[in-house]
């Protein structure tokens, strides 16, 4: 896959996006929300949650605006 | 087909004027034929009909009451129903309610909590980004109501029981790292950021061009906040990427392969599609045949050749799109985001621009950081 570059917005817009420059995680495991993501789908055995229960999946789901 | 999904439409009017919505903007018409809110009757075929499911297919399944607001349902009918689906159901089948939440008093969040039914409220990021579209019939904008009822919530003893979180349109214009910050502030357990509904026909705000990739570069930014916060809240849309990229599934329509069964219950009882249709033709979430939560089992439409037809809409058939290598990622989007006015279905997402840059941006987060 090409690596994508988070480029400015058109002119239009009215303020800028900007990515994050310098990412505060060394590993996957250093992010939270990754680290949450990998236990959920089984990348590593823990006690304390499992993808059956680590997500409630009502938390909106199926919503609409 | 297995239902995991019952939309409950129990009002078909609503108290504010979104420019976008799809229910009233979009051209469909069919709320204007509609009851301004379930009655008691239609409530109790509805309490009649889900336990009946739940025994046909031995599965749970998620309750959503929505609208319109569906907060302007009548008090007494609204708790008959919460009551009556908690008397009924097994924990298991979750009952949530989506409002906008300028209607939210200490007496409803009793109800929910007495109920075990959660809140979940939209609103599109601070004022001067939600007033924009979010407006009321005077259009002036609705912010500060909504705000004042998610502080209501949040005050309750137990607000972690009944507050599930935020519904957030996605204004491309906005900065996405400023609305990420927004929600933080709000202290909401989950958000879930949704493109704006649009079509071939009708590109929604925002969107330049088909290949254009406002919201893409939008959601990447938003990527960018979540993985780099420690104390991050639930982000459906950035879970769902981010899970399947991972080798895992979504939990959602609109990403991912996995086939929903979704039906949706309209205010007047009449059993329709995905109402996110309504925003590609008038009637198009309308079945040919006339189902209705009095008359028929709902176990019995799932089961149905038309049913399944319907439910199949979700895998795209467009050439493009089953050939690419992404598809098991971004399932081709949402359908209605594929209509074209003379070819149906048949294409990739108006959004596949997007999808396709916010994907390769997870994925070199991924890889980068493995």
């Amino acid at each position: 896959m090409e690596s994508v570059a988070i480029h400015q917005p058109t002119a239009s817009t009215e303020q800028e996006q900007s990515s994050v420059d310098t990412p505060l995680i060394a590993t996957l495991r250093d992010s939270a929300a990754l680290r949450r993501l990998m236990e959920e789908v089984g990348y590593e055995d823990t006690s304390g949650s499992s993808a059956a229960t680590a997500y409630d999946r009502a938390h909106n789901r199926h919503n609409r605006s | 087909m297995q239902l995991d999904t019952i939309l409950l439409k129990v009002t078909s009017r609503c108290n504010i004027d979104c420019s976008y919505c799809y229910v009233y903007h979009q051209g469909d018409t069919s709320w204007q034929r509609m009851p301004k809110h379930m009655s008691l009757g239609t409530v109790e075929d509805v309490l009649k009909q889900l336990p009946t499911l739940y025994e046909d297919q031995q599965h749970p399944f998620a309750i959503v009451l929505h609208g319109g607001e569906p907060l302007l349902l009548p008090r007494n009918i609204l708790e008959a129903l919460l009551q009556g689906l908690a008397d009924r159901l097994p924990a298991t089948c979750s009952r949530a309610i989506q409002t906008n939440g300028t209607l939210i008093d200490d007496d409803l969040l009793e109800l929910c909590l007495r109920t075990s039914t959660t809140l979940s409220v939209s609103l599109d990021g601070p004022a001067n980004v939600n007033d924009t579209f979010r407006i009321a019939f005077n259009g002036e904008g609705t912010y500060a109501r909504a705000a004042a009822g998610i502080d209501r919530i949040r005050q309750h003893p137990q607000a972690s029981r009944i507050f599930t979180g935020a519904l957030c349109v996605v204004d491309p214009h906005s900065n996405a790292r400023r609305i990420y910050e927004f929600f933080k502030s709000l202290a909401v357990p989950s958000v879930d950021f949704l493109f704006k509904d649009g079509n071939y026909a009708k590109l929604p705000p925002g969107k330049t061009a088909i290949e254009s990739t406002e919201y893409g570069r939008w959601l990447a930014v938003a990527w960018d906040c979540y993985i780099n916060d420690p104390d991050p809240p639930r982000i459906r849309v950035l879970d769902d990427l981010g899970r399947l990229l991972l080798g895992g599934a979504s939990v959602k329509e609109g990403c991912g392969q996995t086939m929903y069964g979704i039906a949706v219950i309209d205010t007047d009882g009449t059993v329709t599609k995905n109402d996110t249709l309504k925003s590609t033709y008038d009637g198009a979430d309308r079945f040919e045949k006339a189902w209705s939560v009095s008359n028929d089992r709902l176990s019995e439409i799932a089961a149905s050749p038309e049913f399944v037809q319907y439910s199949q809409l979700q895998h795209p058939t467009s050439p493009v799109c089953q050939a690419c290598s992404l598809l098991s990622i971004c399932g081709g989007g949402m359908p209605l985001s594929r209509w074209h006015p003379e070819t149906g279905l048949a294409n990739p997402s108006i959004y596949c621009a997007d999808y396709k840059l916010v994907i390769g941006h997870i994925q070199e987060t991924l890889q980068n950081y493995r």
